[in-house]
């Protein structure tokens, strides 16, 4: 491990500057565009249900088609957000635990948990591709819209990949702070 | 048993809860032979609910009713109401928890909206910071027990019973753990001669009150009328709530603008995906105990001590309040409820009298250290520390554990108004 870190420090300042500069930039075009989706897919599926409301009490009869699709928007804005919520620490775990012990053991802790974080986030995409794979061969339609069930279906693998992005930066930040402060 | 090794591994070392879960699942079906797409296909299928589609709408409007303005209206009418007793603010902050508890499905949007205006207000008429943050900390804690909840809707969803039953259920519960704190409030203010308002409001002057805040008390009652009348499905109930509150917060009160809305539903987004991402996993975890028969050897192991559901109850609460002091409840409810509900089932606890009585337990936990978020977020908002707060906290946590032992001894005043729903 030291002997990595090291190494790092023997790169060239200027390389170093530009990868962590070109990494500043893909997080922050990953965050707006996220942000973006989200807001759409909020706009979009709050005045629906709201409507859905509305229909049912006039017409009585709401779009058979709304349900699906808002439960599939909250899928796909769920899996989006995963990465940066657990940048904003929005998923939690037993911490207390962890702040008994000496700073120097947490760090290294939280980079394993997060590396194993990362590992298992590219596993389980895996898998998630192979079942997208598998239903794409099927050709199964979903009930309501019509739409073909893999198309869902990808938006797991999709967020668990952005997840692992995003730990994978968290790393970065970690290992950054704690050569900085050995310096 | 490698299983359970990996899973409390993966927690003490402080894999985020969704984590622990992945990993537990993912070890055991790498040791079963299962086809690892089966976690995958789960969690899409544990997420897939338009039940669920309740949280963040109940996020999004607890979000938007701390922004707009709702709250000010709502704290004056009840000041009317109560405030010339001894200890009214004190009072007035339960009461409008309750009111609030109508419109807010969690603690946090409680504690910051009423904390921001009622703590200063508190501390600006001579009660001690400590009592302010602790009241406002401790009735925030009726948010998420008398309807709309998300914390009930976790269990309807992971329990499989209807969460109109739920809501139906926590509305006793509320009221008493409010009634039991304006007790303590009341007893508290005697002794130490806290202030109140001198003259009684006239007759004339709450009905102008009630005039003006009509449209935030009317709110709450849309939306419990609605769900338990079954006018609405909480879902539904959660839409029209958010489009409420954003008319009354945008064009009526005007405390809110449009540019306030995006970082509103970014915040809203980020809550919701934890939450929403945690269902889905619960249904891995849930398959890979049924597979394993834990829950029936768990079953077995309490049945051979004992057969009494109410001691079985009374240890469960102890749990449930161990494991509320160190874990968030969605986490906690996800984790606990399918090991739980089939004891309960066996020994004859109803599933809606072990939800609710869960869910008070943890809501209690929102207030004790070490890991309380209705507890941090007073004391940011109070300004004092946490071990300032613990001193002031334990009267209302003593009213909150009485509570909890009415309802377990009595499941009468959970199950009593379900009756009621068709």
């Amino acid at each position: 491990m030291t002997s990595k870190k090291v190494g790092g420090r023997h790169l060239s300042k200027l390389s170093e500057f530009n990868l962590l500069k070109s990494f500043k930039f893909l997080k922050d075009g990953l965050d707006y565009i996220i942000r973006l989706i989200v807001i759409i897919i909020m706009m979009i599926t709050v005045p629906l249900v709201f409507i859905q409301v509305l229909l049912r009490f006039t017409i009585g009869k709401p779009f058979t088609w709304a349900e699906e699709l808002t439960r599939y928007l909250f899928i796909l804005l769920t899996m989006i957000t995963l990465g940066p919520a657990s940048e904003a620490g929005k998923l939690i775990g037993i911490e207390f635990v962890l702040a008994l012990l000496p700073e120097q053991t947490q760090k290294i802790i939280k980079i394993t948990v997060k590396t194993i974080s990362i590992i298992l986030c590219i596993l389980i995409s895996y898998y998630g591709i192979q079942l997208v794979i598998l239903n794409l061969k099927r050709g199964q339609l979903s009930p309501a819209l019509q739409l073909p069930i893999w198309i869902p279906y990808s938006i797991i693998p999709i967020g668990l990949i952005i997840l692992a992005i995003y730990n994978f930066f968290q790393v970065c930040k970690i290992i950054r702070k704690e050569s900085g402060v050995e310096e | 048993m490698i299983i359970v090794a990996v899973f409390v591994l993966s927690l003490l070392l402080g894999f985020p809860i969704i984590m622990v879960i992945a990993i537990t699942s993912f070890v055991y079906i790498m040791f079963q032979g299962i086809p690892p797409i089966v976690i995958a296909q789960r969690i899409f299928v544990g997420m897939d609910s338009f039940v669920l589609l309740a949280i963040p709408l109940y996020i999004l409007m607890g979000n938007i009713m701390t922004e707009g303005g709702i709250t000010k209206k709502l704290i004056s009418w009840c000041n009317l109401l109560v405030g010339h007793v001894r200890g009214g603010l004190g009072h007035v902050n339960v009461l409008v928890s309750i009111i609030f508890a109508g419109i807010s499905g969690s603690g946090s949007a409680d504690v910051s909206a009423i904390g921001n205006i009622l703590i200063p207000a508190m501390v600006r008429e001579g009660y001690d910071r400590e009592f302010s943050t602790a009241i406002t900390a401790a009735s925030s804690c009726i948010s998420p027990i008398i309807p709309p909840s998300i914390i009930f809707v976790i269990y309807g969803v992971v329990a499989e019973v209807s969460i109109s039953h739920m809501f139906a259920g926590g509305i006793i519960p509320g009221l008493i753990m409010g009634g039991l704190q304006m007790l303590m409030v009341w007893y508290l203010a005697k002794r130490r001669n806290y202030p109140k308002r001198e003259e009684r409001a006239s007759l004339s002057a709450i009905f102008k009150g009630t005039r003006e805040a009509i449209l935030s008390l009317v709110g709450p009652g849309i939306i419990l009328f609605g769900i338990l009348g079954g006018i609405f499905t909480p879902t539904e109930a959660g839409a029209v709530a958010v489009v409420y509150s954003l008319i009354l917060g945008l064009f009526i009160y005007k405390e809110l603008n449009w540019s306030k809305l995006p970082h509103i539903i970014w915040e809203t987004a980020l809550t919701t995906a934890a939450a929403y991402f945690l269902v889905g996993t619960s249904m891995v975890f849930a398959w890979i105990l049924a597979a394993e028969r834990i829950p029936q050897i768990i079953a077995q192991a309490i049945t051979s001590i004992t057969n009494n559901p109410v001691i079985i109850l009374l240890l469960f609460n102890l749990l449930f309040l161990i494991v509320g002091t160190m874990m968030e409840a969605i986490s906690a409810i996800i984790i606990l409820t399918p090991i739980l509900l089939p004891v309960a089932s066996t020994v004859g606890i109803d599933p809606i009298h072990l939800g609710v009585v869960m869910c008070v337990n943890l809501a209690v936990g929102f207030i004790t250290p070490p890991v309380g978020c209705c507890m941090f977020i007073a004391c940011m908002v109070g300004k004092i520390t946490v071990e300032r707060f613990i001193k002031a906290i334990w009267p209302f946590l003593l009213t909150n554990i009485v509570t909890i032992l009415i309802i377990s001894l009595f499941p009468k005043f959970i199950l009593w108004p379900t009756t009621f729903l068709k």
